[in-house]
């Protein structure tokens, strides 16, 4: 009898060894690669010198992508065996810079000009993270969908921001926002699970459950839900990268 | 070596401090220039409590300024006793020093003694070299005193030495020398007083401002208890000058932009370090006319963007170099330039047939209004779903 005490107590031991902190957070850093917003996807007038619309984002700041940083923070309010679903927000910040045109509207200034966002979103997370957590599978295939309020804002030469005063008198800032909607679908790859003991010192150091990498394909559409009167800042396919904990 | 002589070493290394450590509470209290004598505390720290202390720097325009001459000009050279003797009672000639009591009953010093005691002399300028302004030789004064002198019953001496021969390690009565004299002869230290030293500014500085040269002036505080040589320590107050300017910089270019031009420089003469000041005017200028001319200093990157300018006015820019002195240097070549408007991102957006008028005004409207009200409704559904969840308290993990 005293040795199947013994027995019990050894088979027990690692299991309460291991037991996790409570897990309630999801924290991102991520950074957008091949973003580029659609701001000339809206009707622009005819370039006489080429006899095209005129493409702003290209003409001005060379067309081309740029890096989107990003933080979001989900809380957690499911977890089981159909995976792990969150809500939460974020904000980003990414800027492009190009070189305004003299009078003559052809020659390249020297002074710069810049297109500044500030992307915040709030949203929902779902990841099917069940099998990696019980099977050591270490894909977690995720999806998201986010409403966007992306703040965006020019600047000149001397760095200060925009604005436009048209011919018939009115004047336009050279700042705003701008509504919209963004689905993601990625996988996460578990780290956890290729140095368990480094994991479980995380957890008991810092609180952190579980550790990603993350890739996600992004599809956004940004222009105030259609409306014409808007810049466009959505990008219809771009890929973030990025590091994940739950906490 | 035996064991008893090696502790008797030992005692005798331990037993004797640095013959020429520091004063114990020494401080400097004040620094201020007297009869026209103005200190720019930018760079000649006044009080510990100005954040260059305790740099006393002095530029080429300073000592102009502290000796009251104009460039190339020089001043009398000191009569034959105030430059040769180092008698007492001549060599602190202009050498004014006053003890204000602060405590006179912690002090044995008597009445008359401990309201001023002054070498007289030299208010009629004998020995000062010159410098006379109309309320008197330009002088500096510092105020000074030794917080906790361990007195102990036992009388404590004080000099003040000036000279490029002085030693820290010398005695209180030390003989002076051609390059190293008194300000103040071997005078009994009182006590927890405030003693302010009044020194002619040629005393310091020389009497005249040679372009290139570079050095310190310093003056000796020494302190020691009477017939002990051990116990004698020595405070110094630096005063650094360089006159030496740094060496002009090449010409800088100019982009316009709008309201704005771009000037860049580069400098290849300068090893040491310097920063630059760039000046700018719609009129021309030079040397001489720069307190008229708009400037920005401090720069340590070979560019700047000077804003705020007019477009189409034609503006004239110059660059000149400052050491850690704030010696300039000559300016460079004026160059102009000439701000031009300027298309920038939004203006172009604009311009192009661009429709957001910009700010946080709702832009929801036509063909957008149902998706928004479709998505607002998504979104609340998935609030409520989020605020009724009750998840488990516990997560299976990795």
């Amino acid at each position: 009898m005293k040795r199947l005490v013994v027995l019990l107590a050894c088979l027990l031991a690692p299991a309460a060894a291991h037991a996790e902190s409570p897990k309630n957070v999801n924290l991102e850093f991520k950074v957008a690669t091949w973003y580029v917003p659609a701001v000339d996807s809206g009707t622009f007038a005819i370039n006489p010198a080429t006899a095209s619309p005129y493409t702003p984002y290209d003409d001005v700041f060379g067309g081309g992508s740029f890096l989107l940083f990003q933080a979001r923070a989900d809380y957690l309010f499911y977890s089981g065996v159909f995976g792990t679903a969150a809500g939460g927000g974020g904000l980003g910040y990414g800027q492009k810079s190009g070189h305004g045109y003299l009078s003559d509207g052809v020659t390249r200034a020297t002074d710069s000009t810049t297109l500044h966002q500030l992307p915040l979103d709030f949203g929902v997370l779902y990841a099917y993270d069940w099998l990696a957590h019980n099977y050591s599978i270490p894909v977690v295939p995720y999806g998201r969908f986010d409403f966007v309020y992306d703040f965006w804002w020019f600047t000149n030469g001397v760095g200060d921001t925009s604005s436009y005063d048209a011919p018939d008198g009115t004047s336009s800032d050279g700042y705003g926002g701008t509504w919209g909607y963004r689905l993601a679908g990625g996988v996460r790859l578990l780290l956890d699970v290729f140095a368990p003991a480094m994991a479980r010192t995380f957890d008991v150091d810092f609180g952190v459950n579980n550790s990603y990498l993350l890739v996600e394909y992004v599809w956004s559409k940004v222009d105030d839900f259609g409306s014409s009167k808007s810049i466009r800042l959505g990008d219809e396919g771009y890929v973030n990268f990025g590091l994940a904990f739950e906490f | 070596m035996s064991a008893r002589r090696l502790l008797l070493w030992t005692l005798v290394v331990l037993w004797s401090p640095a013959a020429w450590a520091e004063i114990p509470g020494f401080t400097i209290s004040k620094i201020e220039g007297l009869n026209g004598v103005e200190l720019d505390d930018d760079r000649f720290a006044t009080t510990p409590s100005a954040t260059n202390w305790p740099a006393h720097k002095v530029n080429y325009r300073d000592c102009l300024a502290y000796l009251g001459i104009s460039e190339g000009q020089s001043l009398a050279e000191p009569d034959a006793e105030g430059a040769e003797v180092v008698e007492a009672d001549v060599v602190e000639a202009d050498v004014v020093e006053t003890v204000e009591v602060t405590d006179a009953a912690s002090t044995d010093v008597p009445a008359d003694a401990a309201t001023e005691t002054a070498t007289d002399a030299g208010t009629d300028g004998a020995g000062g070299g010159g410098g006379d302004t109309a309320e008197g030789i330009r002088k500096i004064s510092i105020e000074w005193s030794v917080a906790n002198p361990s007195l102990a019953g036992r009388k404590w001496w004080y000099s003040i030495r000036t000279g490029t021969g002085c030693s820290e390690s010398a005695e209180v009565d030390a003989e002076a020398t051609e390059t190293c004299t008194y300000l103040r002869q071997k005078t009994e230290l009182v006590g927890y007083e405030l003693y302010t030293l009044e020194i002619p500014v040629t005393r310091l500085l020389g009497t005249e401002c040679t372009k290139g040269s570079t050095g310190d002036a310093r003056v000796y505080f020494t302190v020691q208890a009477e017939s002990n040589f051990n116990e004698r320590d020595t405070d110094t107050v630096t005063v650094d000058y360089d006159y030496d300017p740094p060496k002009a910089v090449q010409t800088p270019t100019l982009e316009a932009g709008e309201t704005n031009l771009q000037a860049s420089w580069t400098d290849e003469s300068n090893t040491e370090d310097v920063t630059y000041t760039v000046y700018w005017s719609p009129d021309t200028f030079d040397d001489d006319t720069l307190s008229n001319v708009e400037s920005k200093g401090d720069l340590t990157a070979k560019d700047y963007q000077i804003t705020g300018l007019e477009n189409g006015t034609r503006y004239w820019v110059a660059v000149a170099a400052l050491d850690d002195f704030d010696n300039p240097s000559t300016l460079t070549d004026r160059v102009d330039g000439t701000p031009v408007e300027v298309t920038d991102g939004f203006e172009f957006y604009k311009n192009a047939g661009g429709t957001d008028k910009g700010g946080f005004g709702c832009a929801m409207g036509d063909t957008g209004a149902a998706s928004a009200a479709v998505l607002l409704l998504v979104a609340l559904a998935l609030l409520a779903t989020f605020a009724g969840a009750r998840r488990p308290a516990t997560r299976r993990g990795a």
